[in-house]
């Protein structure tokens, strides 16, 4: 195994609200490897893209507070990294690719100036010929139709397609080693999700870039992510690659969302759904923070007092769960998602 | 194959199928569909040649900017055209003053002391007492008074962007502090400041460092000083909303720093009401520059300033009545003209406002 380009460890982030604080991100650990397309899934408020966007400097401080840890990027931590060495790592070799095109572009800035504009933020000599040129390119790369005349253009003469295209093409303009993509589908409809994925995949292509992927669609993590982070009330509860995750996760909340999958290829009456709500990042149960909706659990005493740690399973020591009774799990509780992999593939 | 090509009665019954559900395009003929696929063919002739000719001569689509969209608006309202048109044409009278006026402010004609207005000699707006042309005055005083309220527009608006985008952009304690600042210069009571550094500032040039500081600049200055903080306002204002939306954090994640965002990304959004409070600064100085001047604060003679050339004329009264009714008509024009250009632009510049016909 090649070493990590991105290596988060021990990542504890909070946000104090009048409310209390609020414990977005505990205790997370992650890999990123080159060239991999590593997938973080959980639902709203699981932490996903907080520990993403602390790791950039990204979440407003205060409220927010990183408490303990690192987010070693080539061996440089980024969360202890002077301001302006962390700007030239921002957009240059860490770049990301946000959720909502329609907002996320500056409405009065031409598409082609504001591509050209992250070129010249990271390489301040560059002619604005050059950058013309580099940006038509990108548009050509993630399937900008006429990119020479739509380089002049605004964002609201583009699609919401289109506009999340050219947020690629800005990603990528300064050939990224981690692409960081927050629900890069998620404000698109169905056809242009599929489109983007492509693009996605033009797009590290290009770069070689390390993705990770934001999202909480599992059907987006089926087809792009080699390897899987579940994220659930800021903590990792799994972390598998792709194939394993879907074929035999080893912690229940995984199981869950499994279960929880609508099927186009199963004659189904009702979704299965997890019972009971997310917890409140304000006040967690104690224990492992899954245990009051875990149907596996059954109230074992364990569950209720004891943090699960992450443990390994198999051979390499790459599938980690954070459940007590993990072996426990047999792999037929898990139906829906091996067929839904298989579907994709 | 050949048992699918159609015998000419079963073409021509085809094309009778085609030409009766003609429209109904990809609707397979009756006569099997290997038939009808090769009979569509030849039927392009009628209504084809009509659809393609209403594609050809349909709407182009051209895209506008929103300067495009600006402008239109712009020139739909006819009173700010017409103000803008009256705006140039005063503005190129005084850049060009000496060109244009008939005599220097200084001249004196002495066979013509305090002359109605008449077509002679080319005293168009009379003489005054000591019988100095009064066009060619007026024209020097809009030249000062102009220069002046530019120059107050400029200043104030550099102050006031910058104030106001570092206040809301960074928010918290500077904002505050910025903030208070700004109230400060609010409470105090404008003309009794006026007044007072007018006075204290003197009425002649001054020489600071390698700079001359002519007395209208002076002037100038003390209004730009009290002018800036309405922009301030409106600027904090619209940075405080821009700074939270998407764009600005796409920018950062993207490595921007501060002052590129502030200047690159959020600066070009506030352009609209920068532009019109601008228009609106113009007005108001000179407005007030004249004030100033008719009470004797503002510019210095032998400077003509527009309210100063009032100050001299309202001495005699009624009698010599051109003295106060020319450059007070000159101060109402420009200032309307100015306050429609500032109305136009702001309906002109505020993108939610469509163009009606």
């Amino acid at each position: 195994m090649p070493d990590p380009v991105l290596s988060i460890q021990d990542l504890t982030v909070e946000f104090n609200t009048e409310d209390g604080v609020v414990h977005a991100v505990t205790e997370v650990s992650y890999d990123l490897f080159p060239g991999e397309t590593l997938g973080i899934v959980g639902e709203s408020g699981s932490g996903k893209s907080v520990s993403v966007m602390s790791m950039l400097g990204l979440i407003p401080v205060p409220p927010g507070k990183i408490v303990s840890g690192q987010a070693l990027y080539q061996g440089r931590d980024l969360l202890t990294m002077p301001k302006k060495q962390l700007r030239n790592v921002r957009g240059g070799e860490v770049a990301m690719i946000f959720q909502d095109p329609m907002t996320s572009l500056n409405p009065v800035l031409t598409i082609g100036d504001q591509i050209a504009e992250a070129i010249q933020t990271h390489h301040p000599g560059t002619s604005d010929g050059d950058a013309r040129k580099r940006v038509v390119h990108l548009l050509e790369v993630v399937g900008v139709p006429s990119a020479e005349r739509r380089f002049d253009q605004y964002p609201h003469e583009f699609s919401g397609g289109m506009r999340q295209r050219a947020m690629i093409a800005m990603a990528i303009a300064n050939d990224p080693a981690v692409l960081i993509a927050d629900e890069p589908t998620t404000a698109l409809d169905v056809t242009i999700q599929a489109q983007i994925v492509e693009v996605m995949r033009a797009a590290q292509e290009e770069t070689d870039a390390a993705i990770i992927l934001i999202t909480h669609d599992l059907g987006l993590i089926a087809e792009l992510a080699d390897r899987v982070v579940v994220m659930y009330a800021g903590r990792v509860v799994e972390l598998a690659d792709v194939y394993t995750i879907f074929n035999a996760p080893r912690h229940p909340y995984t199981v869950g969302l499994m279960n929880s999958l609508a099927r186009v290829d199963m004659d189904q009456e009702w979704l299965k759904p997890i019972p009971g709500q997310p917890p409140s990042l304000l006040n967690r149960p104690p224990g492992c923070v899954f245990h009051p909706r875990c149907e596996f659990s059954q109230g074992r005493e364990r569950c209720r007092t004891e943090v699960p740690a992450l443990r390994s399973f198999g051979e390499g020591g790459m599938h980690l769960s954070a459940c007590h009774f993990a072996e426990e799990l047999a792999a037929q509780h898990v139906t829906a998602g091996a067929a839904a992999v298989e579907a994709s593939s | 194959m050949s048992d699918r090509m159609p015998t000419s009665d079963q073409r021509a019954q085809d094309n009778e199928t085609v030409h009766m559900s003609r429209g109904n395009v990809g609707r397979p003929a009756a006569g099997g569909a290997g038939v009808g696929a090769m009979a569509l063919p030849e039927e392009p002739s009628g209504a084809g040649a009509d659809l393609t000719l209403s594609y050809e001569s349909g709407v182009e689509l051209k895209a506008r900017s929103q300067w495009a969209y600006a402008r239109i608006r712009f020139f739909r309202h006819r009173l700010a055209v017409a103000s803008l048109v009256v705006l140039i044409l005063v503005a190129f009278v005084a850049i060009f003053a000496k060109q244009i006026a008939p005599y220097g402010y200084d001249e004196l004609d002495l066979e013509n002391i305090a002359a109605a207005p008449t077509l002679e000699d080319h005293h168009w707006f009379g003489t005054d007492l000591l019988g100095r042309d009064y066009l060619s005055r007026v024209i020097f005083g809009v030249r000062t008074s102009l220069w002046v309220a530019v120059f107050v527009a400029v200043l104030s608006t550099l102050i006031g962007t910058a104030f106001g985008a570092v206040a809301g952009y960074y928010g918290g304690t500077v904002d505050n502090l910025l903030m208070r600042f700004t109230d400060l210069i609010l409470t105090l009571p404008g003309l009794a400041v006026l007044l007072t550094a007018a006075a204290y500032l003197g009425s002649s040039s001054s020489q600071v460092g390698p700079l001359t500081i002519s007395q209208p600049m002076k002037v100038g200055l003390i209004l730009a000083f009290l002018f800036w903080t309405g922009l301030a306002r409106i600027v904090r204002g619209v940075f405080l909303s821009l700074r939270e939306k998407e764009f600005v954090e796409a920018a950062k994640a993207s490595g921007a720093s501060d002052m590129r965002i502030i200047v690159r990304h959020i600066l070009p959004n506030c352009i609209g009401p920068i532009v019109v409070t601008m228009t609106l600064i113009i007005a108001t100085a000179i407005l007030v520059e004249a004030a100033l001047s008719f009470l004797g604060f503002g510019i210095q003679p032998p400077n003509p300033a527009l309210g100063s050339l009032i100050a001299d004329g309202q001495v005699q009264g009624f009698e010599t009545w051109w003295l106060v009714t020319f450059p007070g008509l000159v101060i109402v024009i420009i200032a309307l003209a100015v306050n429609f250009i500032g109305d136009g632009l702001r309906d002109a510049l505020d993108p939610t406002q469509r163009i009606r016909a």
